[in-house]
Parts: C-alpha cells; sequence; structure tokens
C-alpha cells in the first residue's frame, strides 16, 4: 500500500492507491465490491455490520467508505450521516450502495445531497469511479 | 466537475442535481409522465433479461462471491417459499430485497429483476400467488447457476451447483 497520508490531494488521487472500507451484511455483494477495489489497486477492508466501524476508519486512517443503505443494525445512509458530522473524519469519502426501488432511490438522492449512490446493479460499472470521486470531493 | 449523473438520465435525479447545483433559482421538474414512460422503456420484463450480464473486459465475478451466492441462495429460496404460503409479508419483502441486492451486484440481472417484483407483490397478493413468484425465483436461480458455471467451471462452482 503507497498511501502517505489520508489527507491527498486530487492530482495524487488520480492514480493512486485509496484506503477503502466496505461495510455490508451481505457476504456476496462485500465479496463483489472488495474484489472489484482491489482490482482498481486499493487497498480494501470490509465488515458484516456498522459496529466498530468509526474506530476501523481513524485507526486505518481510511480515505473512502461503502455503505450498504439496508443493514439490520444501522442504515447506511444513517451511519453516512453521523459520520459526516465526526469533526475526526472530515476528509472521509461516503458512497451508498443499495438494491433499492428506483424511487426509493431518488429520495435518497434528494435526502443525501452530494454523497454519491450507486445500484448494486450497477456496481461493476459505477463504483470504482463514484469511489475515486468521492475520496477527490473531500481532498480537495 | 461539481456534479454528476450516470446514464440513463433519470428526469428526477437531472432535477435534483440541477437544483442543488443552482439552489434557489432552480424549481424542481415536473416530469412524472416523462419518467414511467422512461422507466416502461428502459426495465424489460424478466423474461427478457439475461441470466447473467456480460462483464467488461477486465472485470470478472469473483468466485468466493459466487460460491457464497450458489450456497446461500437455495436456503434464502427455502426460507421465502415458507414464508410466502404464510403471507408473512415483511420477511418476503426482506429476504427478496437480500437476494436481489446478492443477484444484481453479481450481475444476475433476471433474478434480480424478479426479487423485485415479489418485493412489490407482497404488498398485496395472496400466499398462494406470492408462492408462485417464489417458484418462478427459484427456476430463475437454476438458470442464474448454470450460468455461472458455464463462465467459472472451476471445481467449486461445480460442487455447489450440485443438487
Amino acid at each position: 500500500m503507497n498511501v502517505r497520508s489520508s489527507k491527498l490531494g486530487p492530482t495524487e488521487l488520480a492514480g493512486s492507491t485509496l484506503r477503502v472500507l466496505v461495510i455490508d451484511d451481505d457476504d456476496v455483494a462485500r465479496a463483489v465490491i472488495v474484489d472489484l477495489l482491489q482490482q482498481e489497486g486499493h487497498s480494501v477492508s470490509s465488515l458484516p455490520s456498522p459496529i466498530g466501524a468509526t474506530k476501523h476508519i481513524v485507526d486505518q486512517r481510511v480515505n473512502v467508505v461503502v455503505l450498504d443503505v439496508m443493514m439490520p443494525s444501522m442504515r447506511g445512509d444513517k451511519l453516512a450521516n453521523l459520520l459526516a458530522r465526526n469533526p475526526k473524519l472530515k476528509h472521509l469519502g461516503v458512497v451508498l450502495v443499495t438494491s433499492a426501488r428506483e424511487q426509493d432511490v431518488s429520495a435518497l438522492l434528494n435526502a443525501m445531497g452530494s454523497i454519491a449512490i450507486v445500484a448494486k446493479s450497477d456496481i461493476q460499472t459505477s463504483l470504482a469511479a463514484a469511489v475515486r470521486r468521492a475520496a477527490s470531493l473531500r481532498a480537495g | 466537475m461539481d456534479d454528476y449523473l450516470t446514464k440513463p438520465i433519470d428526469p428526477e435525479q437531472l432535477s435534483a442535481v440541477l437544483c442543488r447545483q443552482l439552489g434557489a433559482a432552480a424549481r424542481p421538474l415536473t416530469l412524472a409522465p416523462a419518467r414511467s414512460q422512461l422507466r416502461t422503456r428502459s426495465q424489460p420484463p424478466p423474461e427478457a433479461l439475461p441470466p447473467l450480464a456480460l462483464l467488461q473486459s477486465g472485470l470478472r465475478r469473483p468466485p468466493q462471491a459466487v460460491e457464497a451466492f450458489s450456497r446461500r441462495t437455495p436456503q434464502d429460496l427455502a426460507e421465502l417459499h415458507a414464508v410466502a404460503r404464510q403471507a408473512r409479508r415483511d420477511e418476503v419483502r426482506r429476504i427478496a430485497h437480500k437476494l436481489k441486492g446478492s443477484a444484481g451486484s453479481l450481475g444476475a440481472l433476471q433474478l434480480a429483476r424478479l426479487c423485485e417484483g415479489l418485493e412489490d407483490a407482497a404488498d398485496n397478493a395472496s400466499g398462494e400467488a406470492l408462492g408462485e413468484l417464489v417458484i418462478t425465483l427459484e427456476q430463475a436461480f437454476q438458470r442464474t447457476l448454470a450460468a455461472l458455471q458455464q463462465e467459472q467451471p472451476g471445481p467449486s462452482a461445480a460442487r455447489e451447483g450440485s443438487p
């Protein structure tokens, strides 16, 4: 892994390795996302639930967290809001992934402001770019 | 770049982005008829979808995800059978939603779409109708499994696919 700091500038981010944390209770989706981002050259860790996420993000200086929306212990969008309010994590990028219905995704988009949301059926085509963009937005 | 949208463009998402970028100067667009037309065009029926979406060059379906999907889905379907026949709607929705996420992330589009149909039907359909939809899901899963085995003919995929 070749990340010197969790605060990376946009130029550095263009082809750099990011530290990414994936949180999804679905082991299939989690494995797909981890594999995809590792293929992109990122350093990827994962958790099956949000428990312990904040500590992991701080300790491991995670650049971007990829969160499933519908998890039994805590919804990903709620966790995203909590992370956004944490002053220690102001450089953390967040991407939500969901298999929600189209109308629910539209409502989520409106509620989550600039946070990227990727449909699980579009993970292979859209997630890598969304992760880079999330890191770039928070670093800029 | 201040924002972006992925294709196919959804008029309501476009409206939301414009409102975000332009602030109070922009009013939300009212595009309900156009949206419904768009959905009709962009969402073919499940049977028109392939069991597995083709992957772009350089991408792959990770074997550990395929193995977990092959192992776990029969259990999910058995559970769905039980709760569907009893019209336990919340349980039907929960399991169908989870299976939709697994299938969608692997590119199993037909199964994912059928799961979405079951989620929708869970609101009103009878237990018998829900049970029939689960049978349709099982058939789609078998097609998906066959396509996955064709794509990854390794020993673990073949073993997991055995009845």
